[in-house]
């Protein structure tokens, strides 16, 4: 009965302290990307960031020949104007969460090195008229007659 | 704004269910060839000491 | 035999699966086809979540009941979650890849994936490396319900942090914002995964009683 009391303690001990570690570790990516009202609260030119929000509608530019993209990343109150070279996500579009990481820069923008793409948990069928069953949508890519 | 549709990546889908079939397949067939080994061996045991 | 037949149910319900994945649901509105990759992906945390949970109620039982019948559960369940949890960071990978741009990043929902996977692939090293049964069954217990306090955390991270990954659509707290389509297809692959488990966990079992030397129990 001793032993058992002795373990039970220490298995409540083990348990909280795996526990906490997890939750330091897993708190360390907590704070995985900062909105634009926090960036713009207390900018710091030449630091690091990873800025994470809205591609404001509108604001998109992207130059294929050059590889130039600017658009504003906001959260509703605070938009930041970002410049990336390269090309986005796929998902990436105006409307759209979008995660950049790169520095903020003394001229007034966010210099974005990388874009992530964010999507929603909505899914939803095509609404205008595709929505047809998968097979047939399957066939017609795969013979590459992507219609529309 | 309307939606704008990501253009296909077959590719991608097919190497994610290629790996899954990859990994459920292996695992399947890990499990047939140990319990096949294990019975092997216990029938060679009985037959050992009958 | 009743494996066997389980393991033609999960069969036929894995193509049932495909079927319904690429030739009922349709594209999604955003992601176009390559959404098609969460059939795999949701289904496979999903039944991870269920052995880590089957993982908990062996250890619990082993510790209160000393019956090795309740450790072969959890050491079974536990090699299947690290599977399927395998297949998911997998599959999610792949996904993340076209629609993100990133293979990985360390956000919530994939660092606490990755310590879920490390916690319980540390649970299988552990059993291999304590040879007496009744103390590697009482040391994996102690990891086996430890351990489960990670399944929480994995799946409320997204509601809890700021993550790359969207928040739960099966399982969240609201009404799933899901077409019902999508929604189908995601069941029925749910489905037939937990019986592709239970299949795969009753022929583990059994594989642990024939390496227990075990005629009776």
């Amino acid at each position: 009965m001793k032993r058992r009391a002795k373990f039970i303690v220490g298995g409540v001990f083990i348990l909280g302290a795996l526990g906490y570690l997890i939750y330091a570790g897993v708190s360390q990516s907590v704070v995985y990307f900062v909105t634009p009202s926090e960036l713009m609260a207390a900018p710091v030119s030449g630091k690091t960031y990873r800025l994470g929000g809205m591609v404001q509608a509108g604001t998109l530019k992207w130059e294929p020949k050059s590889l130039d993209l600017t658009f504003a990343v906001s959260d509703g109150k605070t938009a930041v104007p970002v410049r990336h070279k390269g090309t986005p996500p796929d998902l990436f579009a105006e409307g759209r969460g979008a995660v950049v990481e790169g520095t903020w820069t003394a001229d007034g923008h966010f210099k974005a090195a990388t874009i992530l793409a964010k999507h929603s948990e909505e899914y939803k069928a095509p609404d205008d008229g595709a929505a047809e069953p998968g097979y047939k949508e399957l066939l017609r890519t795969l013979q590459g007659s992507s219609g529309k | 704004m309307p939606d704008k549709m990501m253009p296909d990546h077959w590719g991608y889908v097919f190497a994610a269910y290629g790996f899954a079939a990859i990994a459920f397949g292996g695992y399947w067939r890990h499990l047939a060839r140990r319990s096949r080994d294990l019975l092997s061996r216990r029938r060679g045991k009985e037959g050992g000491a009958a | 035999m009743r494996t066997r037949a389980l393991g033609w149910l999960a069969g036929l319900a894995l193509l049932a699966g495909l079927a319904v994945a690429f030739g009922y649901a349709p594209r999604e509105a955003a992601q176009g086809n390559v959404q098609r990759i969460m059939y795999l992906h949701v289904p496979s945390i999903l039944t991870a979540y269920l052995a880590f949970g089957l993982v908990l109620l062996g250890s619990i039982g082993y510790l209160a009941t000393r019956g090795k019948a309740w450790d072969r559960l959890a050491a079974s369940a536990a090699e299947l979650g690290v599977l399927f949890t395998g297949v998911t960071i997998v599959t999610g990978s792949i996904w993340g890849k076209p629609t993100w741009g990133t293979w990985w990043t360390w956000d919530a929902r994939l660092t606490s994936t990755a310590v879920l996977f490390l916690v319980y692939t540390g649970y299988l090293l552990l059993r291999g490396m304590v040879d007496e049964p009744e103390r590697r069954g009482r040391y994996a217990a102690v990891v086996g319900i430890v351990g489960a306090a990670n399944i929480p955390i994995v799946h409320f991270s997204v509601k809890w942090w700021r993550a790359l990954h969207q928040p739960s659509t099966i399982l969240g707290p609201e009404p799933s914002p899901i077409a019902a389509p999508i929604a189908t297809a995601l069941l029925v692959n749910w489905v037939a995964f937990t019986l592709l488990f239970v299949y795969f966990l009753a022929r583990r079992i059994e594989i642990a009683r024939l390496d227990d030397g075990a005629v009776d129990a």
